[in-house]
């Protein structure tokens, strides 16, 4: 404000301004001083004059009166005045003249040559009366001539006086005129300048009353203290900093006319006096000074000292500041370079700064060591010379590329070793920011992956191996069913027609029986071989439904005339209980014939002379679909829990010796259930040692409805980071997987079964999946099957856990991983990291310095991160997308506003986890009910915040292997206040 | 008396099932490989063609196209002898041509049934 400030600082132009008016007001003074005694005299000459005038004229009256007497008389006695008259005349005239000069009038002859004509005429008429001659004609004559010239001289005389008169009367008016004037033109000259001196000084008082409010707002505001000392260093004029210095970091007021505190003075003192003594200019200190109370921190000082004169006495400033925060973020920034180069220098890795243009300007000891480039070498853009020349240009092309770009370069490629040798790397490289956003450092690492790469190039030709073998195992199966039938079909043939041909001859009964049993074991031989290949239709995926309208009742007559012979071997009486009301069913019966055939002959296998009992009936699903019971049940010799456990596994049965004792492959149950959860159902099992075994299969009864299970999904709510589902039918291994899962910070969502897992799979669009392969309805590998064949799930990955060791059928059908069971937790954290999508944090803190650290230590830590700088923000922020899944939070934090918070999001349930940082202020109970409610509470002036990091490592794991509670974590911190 | 034309390479197979059809009152041609049962075919006019698939020279699917693509065979029903039992099977050896589709190893009684099935069908074409 231009104007304001001209008003408060006076023109150097105004005292020049104010002292030429009172120099005019003086020169006007004088002259008219001066001018007014020059027309003092003037009009003094003047009245001489007129006085002259009149004497002269008195004298020639003298003289005419002489004369005119002796003439009357003739007297002596008048003769005596009449001279005496004349010589006054003379006299007079000769003043006259001389009074006519010095007032300034001309030399006038007229009236003096009057005078004489008159005088001579009155010296005429008295000589001649003193002759005697006496002519009286004449004298009467000379007497009238001589009253005219009398008359003439008295009206010269009057004229002249009339004359000087009024030239008097002009001259005292002009000189009034003027004087009145000079007189007004001296008062306002002075006036003004009088004026403008006042003004001046009003200004200057002004401009100095500013600038001591100027020092003083200085002074109060200076965020350093700020005080005087005399030569007693006793410290006065103490701004509010300094008093609040004084009393945080030595416990003591300074200020106020004390003394400057003996802990300051002690260390002051020296070099006070040479800056007293005029010995140095200025003197900087710093010093450190313990802490004041205890669990505060020790503060760093420092002080400024500088000479202030007054004309009494010398003395100084001090200027103290507190540089404790700058001290401690220096030597955090110098702990932090120490582990950077701890870092640095012990990983594994080659890593390396580039400039913005690429060229490398720092190693560590290891790429030198790699390279074998001495120091000046291992920089600029030498290092491409290690790269293979053919890979040279596109590597150099992408860098230049990613480096313009800014963004991160990622690339793999081989370097030559300084003996030689070809080593892999991936190379990574993040831009490193400046302040402005913009990349200007690069920091990059060459991770040796040979020895990975040849790993994996081994597990690639391993599994390509694998999958050849595994080709080879389908086809050699194919050709094989192939082979074995046609010799079978010959056996089979030609043992029918010689049994036909011996019926006919005469004494072959002994013939047909033998060659039926030829006939018999060819059929088993065929059988054996049909459930491998039906085996190998299931490990393939191939296995189709073909879906029929069946007359159960007609279905179960044909499976019990097939298999009552069988039964009857093993002396077994077969009972079949068929439920009244059996009505059709839309299912595949070939398979339901197999499963039911391998049930019962399995049953005939393993009980002698007992019974097995075939039992039918219709049942209502859960989901009210119509459904058909098949139930057999034998009373055998039943099976331990142990080796019901392992009873559906393929090429394995109850007990290996029952292999040698009851024959069979051992492939019939893993086939039936296979079956019954192709067509719908599910087989359960329940036996005991020495009572006999039941098994019990469910089919819909009709295919074509098989209620297409629609899952209802509960909305996700917190998605952290990522979504996983976890499919499995038992209940405690579901729940396991649960549990571990959300404590790696993704939210859960199970499934029971394949079918409820391939539904909410394409309704929720996991990150991953985790399935179970053994499950009712559909298994794992029919849900993986399923969902790789949908494009609009083919994406997500899929990770198998079985308790058998199927890795290779799990890849080649798909999945993206494979778990053994139970699952090994440390490998499921490993498989689960991959996926992670980063997690985002929120900062609620007033200080943006604070608010600037936080967030650099939850970057380093994994998480992305957003601010807000009070509750009202961070409340507004946590209502809308996308979710924040931790708060970090300075409690109390001002005014409250952090516990405040925290009570809010409790009220709302909302859960995101909160880590609370606590100021030193927090009350003990409140300190207690954050406890329950945040994950943690952290002290926020920590340094370096390890257990912060510590705590944002385990919520968001990089790999650790920490257990923790329910999350939330609270930190505190000094406030500003 | 009912004419056969049976094609198959595998001689146990032609000697077993030739003698049984014989037994049951069937004539028998053989052929033992594809061309050979194509041109049997035409010279012999079969009632029925038991069709392997597996053959020498040319294989079952071919002859099984020409047979039907030639006026003078391509009302002769085929029955389709295989041991090819994998899924989806049936459907190709149908869409071959085939009437009928019997896999390896024979059930004889099934086989008759379904050679009686096919003639019955052919009688009652128009």
């Amino acid at each position: 404000m231009p104007t304001a400030e001209a008003a408060r600082r006076p023109s150097p132009l105004q005292p020049v301004l104010a002292a030429l008016l009172i120099v005019v007001a003086a020169a006007c003074g004088t002259a008219s001083y001066v001018m007014g005694a020059r027309d003092r005299a003037t009009v003094a000459a003047g009245n001489a004059l007129a006085f002259g005038l009149e004497a002269t004229l008195s004298a020639l009256k003298d003289v005419e009166t002489g004369q005119r007497g002796y003439l009357l008389v003739g007297d002596d006695e008048y003769l005596g005045p009449f001279h005496a008259g004349l010589r006054d005349l003379e006299a007079r005239l000769g003043e006259l003249s001389a009074l006519r000069e010095a007032a300034g009038e001309s030399h006038d002859q007229g009236l003096e040559r009057l005078i004489r004509q008159r005088v001579e005429i009155a010296i005429r008429l008295v000589d001649r009366k003193r002759s005697g001659v006496e002519d009286n004609v004449r004298v009467l004559t000379e007497i009238g001539e001589g009253k005219t010239l009398m008359d003439a001289i008295r009206a010269e005389v009057a004229a002249q006086q009339e004359h000087t008169r009024s030239r008097v009367t002009e001259l005292t008016e002009t000189g009034d005129r003027r004087a009145t004037w000079l007189m007004a033109a001296t008062l306002a000259t002075t006036l003004g300048g009088a004026l403008l001196l006042a003004f001046y000084a009003l200004g200057r008082r002004r401009a100095e009353r500013a600038a001591n409010a100027l020092l003083d707002s200085v002074m109060a505001n200076a965020p350093m203290g700020l005080a005087f000392l005399d030569a007693q260093l006793h410290a006065s004029g103490a701004n509010q900093a300094m008093e609040e210095l004084g009393q945080s970091a030595i416990g003591e007021k300074v200020g106020g006319g004390r003394p400057l505190p003996a802990q300051l003075r002690k260390l002051l003192e020296p070099r006070l006096r040479d800056v007293m003594g005029g010995r140095t200019r200025t003197a900087e200190v710093e010093m450190d000074l313990p802490p004041v109370a205890l669990g505060q921190a020790s503060s760093h000082l420092r002080a400024t000292l500088f000479p202030l004169r007054s004309d009494r006495a010398a003395g100084a400033g001090l200027v103290l500041e507190d540089v404790s925060r700058r001290k401690r973020a220096e030597a955090r920034l110098r702990r932090s370079e120490v582990r950077f180069r701890t870092l640095t220098e012990s990983m594994p890795q080659l890593a390396w700064i580039a400039d913005a243009d690429g060229a490398i300007s720092w190693s560590n000891a290891r790429w030198r060591e790699f390279t074998g480039l001495a120091d000046a070498k291992a920089l600029g853009w030498d290092w491409l010379e290690l790269l293979d020349p053919a890979e040279r240009g596109p590597v150099e092309g992408r860098l230049r590329e990613a480096f313009a770009s800014g963004e991160a370069w990622e690339q793999s490629f081989a370097l030559r070793r300084h003996d030689g040798h070809l080593r892999y790397f991936l190379t990574r490289a993040v831009p490193l920011p400046d302040e402005d956003g913009t990349a200007v450092t690069w920091f990059g690492t060459c991770t040796d992956v040979t020895d990975l790469r040849e790993a994996q190039e081994a597990a690639k030709a391993a599994q390509e191996a694998a999958e050849e073998a595994n080709r080879a195992k389908s086809t050699f199966i194919a050709n094989m069913s192939h082979e074995l039938r046609t010799p079978l079909s010959a056996v089979i043939g030609y043992s029918e027609m010689l049994e036909e041909e011996a019926e006919e001859l005469e004494g072959g009964e002994s013939l047909v029986e033998d060659l039926r049993k030829i006939g018999t074991n060819a059929r088993h031989l065929l059988s054996l071989i049909n459930d491998v290949l039906d085996l190998s239709k299931i490990e393939a995926g191939k296995m189709e439904v073909a879906p029929e309208d069946i007359d159960v009742t007609q279905l179960v007559e044909e499976v019990t005339a097939t298999v009552t012979a069988l039964l009857r071997k093993n002396g077994n009486e077969l009972e079949v209980q068929m439920r009244p009301g059996l009505g059709r069913m839309h299912s595949d019966p070939v398979k339901i014939r197999q499963s039911l055939i391998n049930l019962l002959s399995n049953a005939g296998k393993f009980t002698q002379n007992g019974r097995v009992t075939l039992e039918v009936e219709e049942a209502t699903a859960k989901e009210g679909t119509r459904e058909v019971m098949f139930r057999v049940s034998d009373t055998g010799i039943g099976m331990t829990e142990e080796q019901k456990s392992r009873l559906f596994r393929r090429f394995t049965q109850a007990d290996s010796s029952t292999t040698r004792r009851f024959g069979g492959t051992g492939l019939g149950l893993s086939i039936t259930k296979a079956f019954c959860e192709t067509l719908g159902g599910n087989i359960v099992v329940t036996s005991r040692v020495g009572e006999g075994t039941t098994f019990t299969i469910r089919l819909p009864a009709d295919l074509s409805q098989m209620p297409h299970r629609e899952v209802e999904v509960p909305p996700v709510e917190h998605v952290g980071a990522g979504l996983v589902l976890v499919v499995d039918d038992d209940a405690a291994s579901r729940e396991l997987l649960a549990r571990f899962v959300t404590r790696e910070g993704f939210a859960v969502r199970c499934a029971r079964d394949g079918e409820e897992g391939l539904s909410m799979a394409r309704s929720l669009r996991p990150t991953a999946i985790i399935a179970d392969v053994m499950m009712p309805r559909m298994d794992g590998w029919a849900m993986l099957s399923a969902l790789k064949n949908d494009p609009e799930t083919a994406d997500i990955p899929v990770v198998m856990a079985s308790i058998l060791p199927e890795r290779a059928l799990a890849v080649s059908l798909g999945a993206a991983d494979f778990l053994p069971k139970p699952v090994p937790w440390l490998r499921l954290k490993a498989v689960l990291d991959g996926w992670r999508t980063p997690g985002l944090a929120l900062v609620v803190e007033t200080d943006e310095a604070m608010r600037a650290e936080l967030r650099t230590r939850l970057g380093e830590a994994g998480w992305a991160s957003e601010e807000a700088s009070g509750k009202e923000a961070a409340l507004r922020r946590l209502a809308e997308a996308p979710e924040i899944g931790l708060v970090l939070v300075a409690v109390p934090g001002p005014d409250g506003d952090g516990l405040a918070l925290l009570d809010e999001l409790r009220r709302h349930g909302q859960s995101p986890q909160v880590i609370a940082l606590t100021g030193g202020e927090v009350a003990a109970e409140d300190l207690e009910a954050l406890k329950g409610q945040v994950r943690r509470v952290l002290p926020a002036d920590e340094e370096p915040p390890e257990s912060l990091l510590a705590e944002l490592r385990r919520l968001h794991p990089r790999p650790s292997n920490a257990a923790s509670g329910p999350a939330l974590v609270a930190a505190g911190r000094e406030t500003n206040q | 008396m009912t004419k056969i034309l049976l094609v198959e390479d595998h001689e146990e197979l032609w000697d077993l099932m030739s003698r049984r059809l014989k037994r049951r009152g069937f004539e028998v041609v053989l052929a033992h490989d594809g061309q050979a049962g194509l041109d049997q075919a035409g010279a012999e006019q079969p009632d029925v063609i038991l069709l392997d698939m597996n053959l020498p020279v040319m294989d079952g699917w071919t002859v099984a196209r020409n047979l039907r693509a030639n006026a003078q065979t391509a009302r002769i029903p085929i029955i389709a002898l295989t041991a090819h039992a994998m899924a989806g099977d049936k459907d190709k050896i149908l869409a071959a041509g085939c009437d009928e589709y019997h896999p390896k190893p024979v059930d004889f009684p099934v086989l008759l049934e379904q050679i009686d099935a096919v003639l019955l069908a052919a009688e009652e074409k128009p």
